[in-house]
């Protein structure tokens, strides 16, 4: 009897240890990692505080447009990038931020963008990315932290994952606390430096020519702060920025050894009249070589000839000979523009078969109304004799 | 009387099924699919293909090559042409690897304002025999944007009623990519300040 109660002691001790092991995870470490140092000090009454926010931000998100946005943009043949994509894979630390093979369990929405890609990096053309691979956070959609485009944090990787996601969450719990902070006295008078821009605004048109962006903006978003950041204390760039041309300007660039034949050389005249009508008369053009160009723009010789758009130094476009043919911008004509609804009308084929009855319906009342209509002859009647010239009048 | 019976013929083909309203196109960055007219001119619908240029737009949308270039020849994959069904969806889908929601039934329209709400395009049956893309939905207004990939530089606007026309001639299916929607368009704001 002893031997069968042990041995029933030792198989529920098993049993117990069985379900600890496989049981439902009891407690959120992914969210334990995110929150990383921090105390949160509970109040009766309602929420809303500082810490209660970020505690709320770093929380699993309450439905899809809750997520926060995490963008790595890397490039080819770059071994800090696949070694970023392969710490998001595996590294705890960043999969409590992102878990790019179950997206629907994951905390954020995690992309991976190819620098290169020019379906995708029109999207990031106001970012001045000096590095691969670039992380990039943004607020959720639901709008619940501000404007989804603005930009938490930008940073490049330096090898250590929890490193990179401490810097993460700690950019997002700034960015929470400062939301909260009450804004200025009314009694104060905004300083002159805030209400000049510190750039020259764009035309009112539907794309500027120039990205709005602050000359003084920080490589790294938000800078690195011991303590509250005010202006003076805004980390200067590590390294001057070197000489670069102003303004926008479009580089050809070809290869002397297979110059281009008619077509293209036509198509890539009409790419560039379309950017000056797009970006303005003053666009600047001038021609480069592969030899020289391979080595100073992400650009491979079976790309070519392409047309590289720069604007103060940043390449902010590249259309390649593959391009071409669909980059052929022709103003909408007056007819297009007149008759566009009654062409989108005609693309169906039940609508076409409608509109031929009814012009046939037309086109018969007119022909009924305007034609001449034959008058019905009388019907004949038997000639009256004229009076017999026979007859003498009476005396 | 002739006059009268013509301006009866002509409203009767102005509130035809799917008539599309002209109202003022809305900032593409403001619709859940963003993309610029260049590319979406990409995705022009030359041969039947209208599933695939539909799926296609959303895959560049979203950043899914896979789905991006269902089109075309490439590591991807052959290209994908003519006429589609959700079997022949599902299938291409599973051998490129392309997460996706191949929704039918009546059940479309609430995957429609949930994708259009969460950031996501929609590749959606419009018209008779035909896919477009839903690249937006206005709750306030209860407006529908519709990409034709028949006139992909347009962005069309429909009415609530006049775009329930338009999904059922079609059949209500929609295909929705299982991926996360495009970050907005970021910017730097002094937000430290």
């Amino acid at each position: 009897m002893r031997h069968l109660k042990f041995v029933a002691g030792v198989v529920l001790a098993l049993c117990f240890s069985i379900q600890a092991v496989w049981g439902q995870t009891q407690v959120d470490q992914d969210e334990i990692r995110r929150l990383g140092n921090f105390v949160h000090a509970s109040q009766v009454g309602p929420r809303g505080g500082v810490g209660d926010l970020f505690l709320e931000a770093m929380g699993p998100p309450a439905s899809d447009a809750d997520k926060w946005f995490i963008s790595v943009i890397s490039i080819r043949n770059c071994a800090s990038c696949q070694q970023l994509k392969q710490a998001f894979q595996t590294d705890p630390w960043l999969l409590a931020l992102a878990n790019p093979k179950h997206p629907e369990q994951s905390w954020s929405h995690y992309h991976v963008y190819n620098g290169e890609d020019r379906s995708q990096m029109w999207r990031f053309a106001k970012l001045k990315i000096t590095g691969y691979p670039t992380i990039v956070v943004q607020p959720p959609l639901s709008g619940k932290y501000g404007d989804g485009a603005t930009l938490v944090y930008q940073g490049t990787y330096g090898g250590d994952p929890k490193a990179l996601a401490q810097e993460i969450t700690t950019a997002i719990r700034q960015y929470v606390e400062t939301r909260q902070q009450p804004g200025p006295s009314p009694t104060v008078p905004p300083k002159r430096d805030d209400l000049t821009p510190p750039f020259t605004p764009a035309p009112q048109e539907d794309r500027p020519a120039q990205p709005d962006l602050p000359d003084d903006v920080p490589v790294k978003v938000p800078p690195d702060l011991p303590g509250p950041p005010t202006p003076d204390r805004l980390p200067q760039p590590q390294t001057p920025p070197p000489a670069v041309p102003s303004g926008t300007e479009a580089v050809i660039v070809t290869d002397p050894e297979q110059e281009p034949d008619e077509v293209t050389s036509q198509q890539m005249a009409e790419v560039v009249e379309g950017l000056k009508r797009h970006r303005g008369r003053n666009l600047r053009v001038r021609q480069l070589d592969w030899q020289e160009a391979q080595h100073r723009f992400p650009l491979r010789s079976e790309e070519l000839p392409a047309i590289l758009v720069q604007c103060e130094g940043r390449l902010v476009d590249k259309l390649t000979r593959l391009l071409f043919p669909c980059l052929r911008p022709k103003p909408p004509s007056i007819w297009e523009l007149a008759f566009g609804w009654l062409w989108s009308s005609l693309s169906g084929g039940l609508n076409v078969l409608l509109i031929l009855v009814i012009v046939g319906y037309i086109a018969w009342r007119v022909v009924q109304r305007w034609l001449p209509v034959k008058q019905p002859q009388p019907p004949l009647t038997p000639a009256t004799p004229p009076p017999s010239s026979d007859v003498k009048p009476a005396n | 009387m002739t006059s009268r019976r013509i301006a009866l013929v002509l409203l009767l083909v102005l509130l035809r099924p799917g008539f599309v309203i002209q109202a003022r196109e809305p900032e593409p960055a403001k619709l859940a699919v963003d993309l610029p007219v260049e590319i979406r001119q990409w995705y022009r619908n030359t041969d039947n293909s209208c599933v695939q240029c539909s799926i296609g737009m959303c895959g560049a949308d979203q950043n899914v090559p896979a789905a991006a270039t269902l089109l075309w020849n490439t590591e991807y994959g052959p290209a994908e042409r003519g006429g589609a069904g959700p079997s022949r969806v599902a299938a291409y889908c599973a051998q490129r690897g392309i997460p996706v929601y191949n929704v039918v039934g009546e059940s479309t329209w609430e995957w429609m304002r949930w994708a259009a709400a969460t950031g996501r395009g929609a590749a959606i049956g419009a018209g008779t025999s035909h896919f477009q893309t839903l690249v937006g939905y206005d709750p306030k207004t209860r407006r529908y944007f519709v990409c034709n990939n028949n006139t992909p530089e347009r962005i069309d606007v429909y009415e609530e009623p006049a775009f329930r026309r338009l999904h059922l001639a079609s059949g209500p299916w929609v295909v929705i990519l299982n991926a996360p929607p495009h970050p907005p368009r970021p910017k730097y704001v002094r937000w430290w300040k």
